[in-house]
């Protein structure tokens, strides 16, 4: 099987192919175990990969930005253990690749130690059915995570996901921004939980959802939900969903772009935030131009 | 270059705001229309450019000999009328320079590439005559601008996209007396055979700067005046009762809407 030409110049990358496991970094992999350290970029690229469980452990200190690539062109499911160790700064990019008509499942369990940071950027980008669950626990005090989620669908495309954050220790900040947009007749499901519980005094949970439907079929759903046992914390939620601005499109049209043009542009300008947000070029550009696709190629705005 | 508008009637959402407009502008000519609030003025420039919240419910607007009442927004553009909004939108995200490039490409014909090299130095020029400062074309467009700058970005679009009528609807307004002297120089410079200019304006400073060749009044959705520019001086030392009164206009609609005024709490002694 080739390799996809954006890994040809990366130096850490670990390819998981069918039944083969090709480890072309520096990184010791046991049982589909991984042990993280040091200062690196690291490239996993999952393409139908026969077996499910995965374990990535970060070690203490470490600032590891993993970029993973999951490739699908028959129903899978993946289950992500993170086990980020005290004092690490982590990047986590998932990116989804699959076909139309496939269906991927991934569940992903991510626990957060004392004074570490974990930055979860997801791009949904991908055809066919999604379902995800997130779960994020931080476990220590001063643990955080940021989750910063771009999700585009369009045809018949239907994402469901559930991102449970548990604040298990004082001190924790979580934050989660989402971006959706529901071309065609996709629909995108949502269901956003940040929980602090009893006794996690000085901890921050934050959610912001958009969404933008640009079909009449199109559906999105978002359920913000925060569950506070205590007094001394800050929370805050929101679901801003709507259709594109009439102003801005009549704006851009007034100047002589066509409607597909002014609405890819629109969108192109959304979705900038997430963009910039992944550090690598190469995985920069292939999802613009997964967006792209989305967005143009479907002829269905 | 000739727009005809012929005896146009326009409504939104079911008020009749124009009430038989006759208007035409030649290339070369430029033309302003003053008039009281509400009576009709952006309106006019908004159905022209083909704005969706407005009705046309009879006449008709040419340009060229060309009706354009039935033809898209984009359409209309890409034939050459553009407008200068009162309050340009703010779209995050978009550069201006992406979004001017997109819009240059747009009016290329099939097979032409856009020369980048030679379009930078060409908006740079034009960002520079403005005084619009350094970065603008990395800006996202219109967001962060005061009203002075993004009036200066309608004109530096004007520039770019060389339309062959321009409504600029109030440009004026959010501008300091430099920020206006620069805008009039630049739209003054602008001026030739092939553009015809149409301002919106409530005020003489913008016609100090852009000279008019035709003045018209507005008043309930008609033009009820139409002259030389002796009308601007009457009409800033004067207001427009004069018009009224030489035309016998006594009801000025305003189109007043009873609106409540709330309740006020009561105490009743018993």
């Amino acid at each position: 099987m080739k390799t996809p030409t954006y890994l040809n110049d990366k130096s850490q990358v670990i390819l998981l192919r069918q039944d083969e496991v090709t480890n072309k970094s520096d990184f010791e992999i046991n049982d589909l175990k991984i042990k993280f350290k040091g200062t690196e970029s690291v490239y996993l690229y999952i393409e139908d990969f026969n077996k499910k469980d995965m374990t990535f452990d970060f070690l203490e200190n470490s600032k590891i930005k993993l970029y993973i690539i999951v490739r699908s062109s028959k129903q899978t499911e993946y289950n992500f253990l993170l086990n980020v160790k005290s004092q690490s700064n982590i990047d986590v990019f998932t990116g989804l690749r699959n076909k139309d008509n496939v269906s991927v499942s991934i569940n992903r369990t991510t626990n957060v130690a004392k004074s570490a940071t974990i930055h979860l950027n997801n791009a949904i980008v991908n055809m066919g059915h999604t379902y995800i669950n997130e779960f994020v626990h931080l476990n220590e005090e001063k643990a955080s995570v940021n989750i910063n989620q771009l999700n585009i669908g369009s045809y018949n495309d239907l994402t469901n996901v559930n991102q449970d954050i548990f604040h298990n220790a004082k001190h924790t900040i979580s934050n989660i921004e989402n971006w959706l947009i529901s071309n065609s007749n996709s629909k995108l499901n949502y269901s956003v939980s940040g929980r602090i519980f009893k006794g996690n005094e000085f901890s921050s949970c934050s959610q912001s959802n958009k969404g933008i439907i640009l079909k009449e079929l199109g559906e999105i759903e978002v359920e913000p939900k925060l569950f506070i046992d205590e007094y001394n914390v800050e929370a805050s939620h929101g679901a801003a969903i709507g259709q594109m601005d009439d102003e801005q499109l009549y704006y851009l049209l007034s100047r002589g772009l066509t409607e597909l043009q002014a609405k890819s542009l629109i969108i192109s300008g959304y979705t900038l935030p997430f963009i910039n947000s992944i550090q690598d070029e190469d995985i920069q550009q292939l999802v613009e131009r997964q967006i792209h696709k989305k967005i143009t190629e479907v002829d269905a705005l | 270059m000739i727009l005809e508008i012929k005896d146009l009637y326009v409504s939104v959402e079911d008020n009749m705001i124009l009430q038989g407009v006759n208007l035409t502008v030649k290339g070369g000519e430029t033309h302003a229309i003053m008039g009281p609030n509400g009576t009709g003025k952006s309106t006019l420039a908004q159905i022209c450019m083909g704005h969706p919240k407005y009705k046309i419910e009879s006449g008709d607007i040419l340009l060229d000999g060309i009706s354009i009442k039935d033809k898209a927004v984009d359409e209309r553009s890409r034939m050459g009328v553009f407008l200068a909004m009162q309050n340009p939108t703010e779209v995050p995200g978009v550069t201006n320079f992406d979004f001017v490039k997109a819009a240059i490409q747009t009016r290329m014909a099939e097979g032409e590439h856009l020369r980048v090299g030679k379009f930078i130095l060409k908006f740079e020029e034009a960002s520079k005559n403005l005084q619009m400062g350094k970065g603008l074309a990395h800006r996202f467009l219109n967001q962060g601008f005061s009203g002075g700058e993004k009036k200066r970005n309608e004109i530096l679009q004007m520039k770019l996209l060389n339309p062959k009528v321009a409504f600029l609807d109030e440009i004026d307004s959010g501008l300091d007396v430099d920020a206006l002297r620069i805008v009039g120089e630049n739209v003054t410079k602008l001026k030739s055979d092939d553009l015809g200019l149409v301002l919106i304006t409530h005020y003489q400073r913008l016609l100090d700067h852009i000279v008019p060749d035709v003045v018209h009044v507005m008043i309930n959705g008609k033009i009820v005046k139409t002259g030389g520019r002796e009308i601007i001086s009457k009409i800033d030392s004067q207001g427009y009762d004069w018009v009224k009164t030489e035309l016998g206009i006594t009801d000025f609609d305003q189109r007043k809407v009873p609106v409540s005024l709330g309740t006020c709490p009561t105490k009743s002694l018993k």
